[in-house]
């Protein structure tokens, strides 16, 4: 099953959770993602979600100068991304059960 | 940052921006206001262009887009889109007068009545075929049946050939695929275009000059020309004493009448040009009017002021009274 149909799915919640213990600039989450497992994650997508959270208000951001290289806005979850990371944990992970019952039940192979 | 990698970003972000042309401009600005940073930092992070890293931008707009949950374009963007839509509105537009028109036809769409019409027109472009392969040979064309080399039997052949590989070519057309189909419609229309050309060419070529057609009575009745503005309305004959000569006829070398100018000229007050209908209309009353010249003596473009003054004629070139001094 082609994984890029499923990741739009949930990279919204994939990227909310990789910035709950750290915040991160866009190539840093980007690289946090794929060492994850999400390998074929896309540099447009993490940005356009990215910015996407941000207009909706669940992120904050602020810039970081940088002596050798470009200056780096550093995305960081406020109360609403943290409430928004645990509704949507819980849903993902009642989700994720429902298929992996079904699955299990008709004997599909892990 | 160098100057050329601050290129190359502004570059990639131009290339992802034309490609989201179609969004408001409002949100478009949202979504790219971080990107040239953003594509800095991608830089900054490992070796490539961008390209190499991050693929063609048109494909970065295309995922941007669905990440941002903004929907994929309806269309193409740019000029492909507006000739899109533009051939879309003419394509519905005639679809509401084929539906429209079918009903006075006795069918349910006007295309339905042309596409039966579509064996009739088979043969008619194989007699059109038959025709312009004659001309193109053999010159001119002479009789309504093509006659290669004056051969009345050879034509009917030429003609059974033409219309029968035209009906074959109709058939086997709606049979074929797309290419072929659109081959025998590119070289229909050029035919036809030829056709009209011709036409239109050879008519056009005989419309210069007077026509004379020789009516039953075995007098000729004369066909005036057009006027026009290059040609003259009337001719003045002037003799050697300077005086307008009145009556005169003009003949060539063979004593065929030369027909120069526009009789009734004299009617119109000024030298605008005649609408169709009045040159038509003149034309039809004017069929055995014989020309004489001048055919205005009163418009004598040498007559002298004194006797005839005209306040709003043009000044006259010839002879004319001395004017008198203000002293």
């Amino acid at each position: 099953m082609d994984t890029t149909q499923l990741l739009k799915g949930v990279l919204d919640l994939a990227v909310l959770a990789v910035l709950q213990h750290e915040d991160g600039y866009g190539y840093d989450i980007l690289r946090r993602l794929r060492t994850a497992g999400l390998t074929e994650v896309g540099d447009a997508s993490v940005y356009g979600t990215l910015r996407r959270l941000f207009q909706a208000g669940l992120l904050t951001t602020y810039v970081v100068p940088s002596e050798e290289g470009p200056h780096r806005k550093y995305y960081s979850l406020n109360g609403a991304g943290r409430d928004q990371l645990t509704r949507s944990g819980k849903t993902w992970r009642s989700f994720a059960t429902t298929m992996d019952n079904l699955l299990d039940d008709r004997g599909v192979a892990a | 940052m160098n100057a050329a990698t601050q290129a190359e970003i502004t570059h990639y972000v131009e290339q992802v921006r034309s490609a989201l042309a179609d969004l408001p401009d409002q949100v478009r600005a949202e979504l790219l206001e971080d990107l040239p940073e953003h594509l800095a930092e991608v830089l900054a992070e490992g070796d490539g262009t961008l390209v190499d890293r991050l693929g063609d931008p048109t494909e970065y707009a295309a995922e941007l887009r669905t990440s941002a949950a903004l929907d994929a374009p309806a269309e193409p963007v740019g000029l492909g889109r507006r000739a899109g839509v533009a051939w879309r509105a003419t394509r519905d537009r005639l679809g509401r007068v084929d539906r429209r028109v079918g009903p006075v036809l006795g069918y349910a769409t006007a295309s339905e009545f042309l596409r039966s019409l579509r064996p009739g027109w088979w043969v008619l472009r194989g007699y059109l075929a038959a025709m312009l392969f004659t001309h193109l040979l053999f010159g001119g064309i002479s009789s309504p049946l093509p006659t290669p080399g004056g051969s009345v039997p050879a034509g009917l052949l030429l003609l059974t050939v033409a219309v029968t590989g035209s009906v074959w070519l109709g058939r086997r057309g709606l049979r074929s695929t797309r290419r072929p189909r659109l081959v025998v419609t590119v070289a229909t229309a050029l035919a036809l275009v030829g056709f009209a050309s011709y036409f239109l060419f050879g008519l056009g070529s005989r419309s210069e000059g007077p026509h004379v057609v020789a009516s039953n009575g075995g007098a000729a009745y004369l066909a005036p020309p057009l006027p026009s503005t290059a040609a003259p309305l009337d001719v003045y004959v002037y003799d050697s004493q300077g005086q307008l000569v009145e009556g005169a006829r003009l003949f060539d070398e063979n004593g065929e009448p030369i027909l120069l100018g526009f009789p009734g000229w004299c009617d119109d007050t000024d030298r605008q040009p005649l609408r169709l209908e009045q040159v038509l209309t003149r034309l039809h009353g004017l069929n055995n009017v014989e020309y004489i010249y001048p055919l205005c003596p009163e418009r004598d473009p040498f007559q002298l002021p004194a006797l005839t003054p005209s306040p709003d004629a043009a000044p006259a070139p010839g002879p004319s009274a001395p004017s008198p001094s203000p002293s």
